[in-house]
């Protein structure tokens, strides 16, 4: 190859190439700086994104507190290094055989108000305070196929209190759901469900 | 005038360099996270897993940091946890020892001699006087035995006393009594050799008693004897002549054979470890020219300087000689401990005699035997000084008072103190003092005084003076020089009037008066150069009760006895002589305290005739 037949086209764009290109973005450095990770999304998954280093991340309030907490529901008491009273009991109440249900139901759902009220009440993130409010909580009881195993699903409704004009915004722009109370700045209801499979 | 504010603001920032507890690491890792990653994460809370994170992170820290604190920790003695570094620290401090220690009595022989016929005056026969040897066993009925650590020469210096009577009524036989020092354990020997093919060239041998108090002698089959030395590059030893009626003169000697003793401090074994040099090269150490030092300066016409290490001086095999394809004797004694300490009257059996007729020309005649079957022994005090292995804890409390320490004189402390401490078969001083010469800056007079038998002071023999310059030697600084001189004793005496009141027993008050003079005034315990109160005996004399008053003038109640004053008693039996030194109360009485002349001691001899007191 001569020196004259050499082109820059495979090492890069020059700005005129990168303006045409994303004409149609023109707020697309506004858009980088807005987008701020909150924390790491569960479940793990390796990161992918701009913004993103190790792990993939949530953007949004809402959904990292969403994930904080599935985690605290699922991480069983003992299991975090320094502090053994993270997490629940679940795990150890489902599997046992001399509770009846209405028991089960009783005992879980003191379980989960103790774990949030010590945890996530409140959730404090950037310095700014946010509330999780427990609002109903639901068993339901199935069979596997084989009837060997029963699972437990346990539904929670909840809300977060505290969340700020801006992450109500983004929660309606970016994942375009349904806000309600907007002017109380307290999020629509969530849910999270968490299954138990157990031998009972 | 502007001032650059960014240069304030990077030096205002402390950074920590180690970081302590979690919280610390914790607040630090926020803190890095929120500066260096704001757009990455911002959910350090509790319940997240970017919380628990950072929990791990902080957790790692704060463990590197207490294994580091640890760490540290075991470098100081005092907060060090590992009974090993402990260990570590107690011979580094130069704690070598930790076996039990031996109790020791004064345990008094007595035996039975025959009168000599060949004296008018009543005395023992010469050719049956014993030495009873060191290394005499005596032991208790429980089993605690105890050894003989030095000779007892019947010869002098016993205590005479009347025994049998013969049919005509005349003394056949006297009892005669000495004392002896006897330190507590067993005696062990034990062989062993080190074969020709023995690689290891510091050989050691543990023995197989625990407690072990000393070594007594090492040989080996070429009879060559091996000491005991602090250190295998210290070739220097304290070697002894025996001299009979006086002290061991003791002299420093090459000690080509040397071994030092390892302890195990949680065990209490011992282990010899001997040195690793060849005998091939034992003439040259001893004999070579210190010429040849000089050689690699020869042909220069300049020096330079440079380092020596006196003990490379001689460039001899510094660490002794190898037992390597000998057979070694081992030759010890074990023992000790708290068990050791038993009351007076105890010991009472005669185990294992060690015993000589010096005077005798057959050791094996009817006289011997005699006196062989009536040696008794008993300690007429309790025997102390046993005490038991120490804890490592009790050994770390000791490190403070042995850092201490040093091997060297200096002050006056130190050499009081090496003087006192020396040990006692060089020899013992009763009191020493210290004093500038009155006559030169370069000298030091050293004063001392011993006790005879009968615990009066006598004067030291020359042999013991010996023995402190040779002792002193190795401790003393090379400029510096000390006079060994006697100290003058000012034998002193009582004569005191006292008006005693109506309704008491004059003779009582005045034994009392007495009685409360001698064990208050506790003459023993004067110093060289100490002066008396008279104020003291005047308050004592004073209070005692059925005294009114003091007649005598205070300066008259004290007298200096001397010479003139030497009498015997027909009625005891007892000849009272005093020092021939003299002391004029007057030139030396001030502001009612008597001194001792520029250096001095008192003492109050003989108490039953030297206080006087009289009614009126």
């Amino acid at each position: 190859m001569s020196k004259t037949d050499f082109t820059f086209n495979n090492v890069g764009e020059n700005i005129d190439e990168f303006r045409s290109k994303n004409k149609n973005k023109s707020n697309i450095f506004l858009k980088r700086n807005k987008k701020k990770a909150i924390g790491i999304k569960l479940p793990l998954n390796k990161g992918s994104l701009e913004n993103e280093s190790l792990f993939k991340v949530n953007y949004s309030i809402v959904e990292q507190i969403r994930d904080n907490l599935k985690f605290l529901l699922s991480v069983r008491k003992g299991e975090k290094l320094r502090d053994l009273n993270f997490g629940t009991n679940l795990q150890y109440l489902f599997n046992q055989t001399s509770k009846n249900d209405e028991e089960l139901e009783e005992i879980a759902i003191e379980e989960i108000r103790s774990a949030v009220n010590s945890y996530m009440s409140p959730v404090v993130i950037d310095d700014k305070n946010y509330f999780v409010i427990l609002k109903t909580f639901n068993m339901e009881k199935k069979l596997t196929n084989l009837n060997e195993n029963t699972i437990y699903t346990l539904s929670i409704d909840y809300e977060i209190s505290g969340i700020s004009q801006t992450d109500l915004d983004i929660l309606k722009n970016n994942y375009r759901q349904s806000i309600n109370n907007i002017n109380n700045l307290v999020s629509d209801v969530k849910r999270i469900n968490v299954r138990f499979s157990t031998s009972r | 005038m502007s001032i650059n504010i960014n240069n304030k603001l990077q030096n205002s920032r402390k950074n920590k360099v180690v970081n302590k507890s979690f919280d610390d690491f914790r607040n630090e890792l926020l803190v890095y996270a929120k500066s260096s990653f704001p757009d990455q994460i911002k959910d350090f809370s509790s319940s997240s897993l970017g919380g628990m994170l950072i929990d791990f992170a902080a957790t790692i820290g704060e463990s590197l940091s207490f294994y580091l604190e640890q760490q540290f920790d075991e470098l100081d003695y005092e907060k060090s946890n590992i009974t090993s570094n402990i260990i570590s620290h107690l011979r580094k401090e130069g704690i070598k020892k930790n076996s039990s220690s031996p109790a020791i009595s004064n345990v008094t022989f007595i035996i039975e001699v025959p009168v000599s016929s060949n004296s008018n005056i009543i005395e023992p026969k010469i050719s049956s006087l014993p030495i009873i040897k060191k290394d005499t066993l005596v032991g208790t009925e429980g089993g605690v035995n105890f050894t003989l650590e030095e000779d007892i020469n019947f010869n002098f210096n016993y205590k005479q006393t009347n025994g049998s009577f013969d049919s005509s009524g005349d003394i056949s036989t006297l009892i005669l009594t000495k004392k002896g020092i006897c330190k507590s354990g067993n005696i062990a020997t034990e062989n062993i050799n080190f074969p020709n093919s023995e690689r290891n060239d510091f050989l050691t041998y543990k023995l197989n008693n625990e407690d072990v108090i000393e070594i007594i002698k090492v040989l080996d089959n070429q009879l060559n004897e091996y000491y005991e030395v602090d250190f295998l590059n210290q070739d220097t030893i304290y070697k002894k002549i025996h001299k009979e009626k006086e002290e061991d003169l003791f002299y420093v000697d090459y000690a080509a054979y040397r071994y030092v003793t390892e302890e195990n401090f949680l065990t209490g074994s011992t282990t010899l470890r001997f040195g690793n040099g060849s005998e091939k090269n034992l003439v040259d150490d001893i004999l070579i020219n210190p010429e040849d030092i000089a050689l690699p300066l020869e042909g220069k016409g300049y020096t330079s300087n440079f380092s020596l290490d006196p003990n490379n001086l001689l460039k001899s095999n510094t660490f002794g000689i190898s037992p390597k394809g000998k057979n070694l004797q081992i030759k010890y004694k074990y023992g000790g401990g708290s068990d050791d300490n038993v009351s007076s009257g105890q010991i009472n059996l005669l185990n294992k005699l060690n015993i000589v007729f010096p005077n005798s020309i057959n050791n094996l005649d009817s006289d011997t035997d005699f006196v062989v079957n009536s040696i008794r022994v008993i300690n007429e005090e309790n025997a102390t000084g046993g005490s038991d292995r120490l804890s490592i804890e009790e050994l770390r409390q000791n490190i403070p008072s042995i850092k201490k320490m040093q091997n060297r004189v200096i002050s006056y402390q130190d050499l009081l103190a090496r003087l006192y401490s020396m040990p006692s078969n060089f020899g013992r001083i009763n009191k020493a003092a210290v004093l500038n010469n009155e006559y030169t800056n370069l000298s030091k007079d050293l004063y001392i005084i011993c006790k005879d038998n009968q615990g009066f002071y006598v004067n030291a023999s020359n042999g013991l003076k010996k023995n402190i310059r040779s002792y002193l030697n190795e401790f003393r600084l090379i400029g510096d020089s000390y006079n060994i001189i006697d100290t003058p004793v000012y034998n002193i005496g009582f004569n005191i009037s006292v008006k005693i009141a109506e309704g008491f027993e004059p003779i009582t008050v005045i034994n009392n008066v007495a009685f409360r003079i001698e064990d208050i005034m506790r003459f023993d315990s004067f110093q060289i150069g100490e002066a008396i109160n008279l104020t003291d005996v005047f308050n004592v004399v004073v209070n005692t009760q059925g005294v009114v008053s003091i007649i005598s003038e205070l300066k008259d109640i004290i007298t200096i006895k001397n010479e003139a004053d030497n009498f015997y008693d027909e009625e005891e039996d007892e000849i009272y002589v005093y020092s021939s030194n003299i002391l004029s109360v007057n030139e030396f009485l001030e502001d009612n305290l008597l001194y001792p002349g520029r250096v001095g001691i008192f003492e109050l001899k003989y108490s039953e005739v030297d206080i006087n007191v009289r009614n009126g």
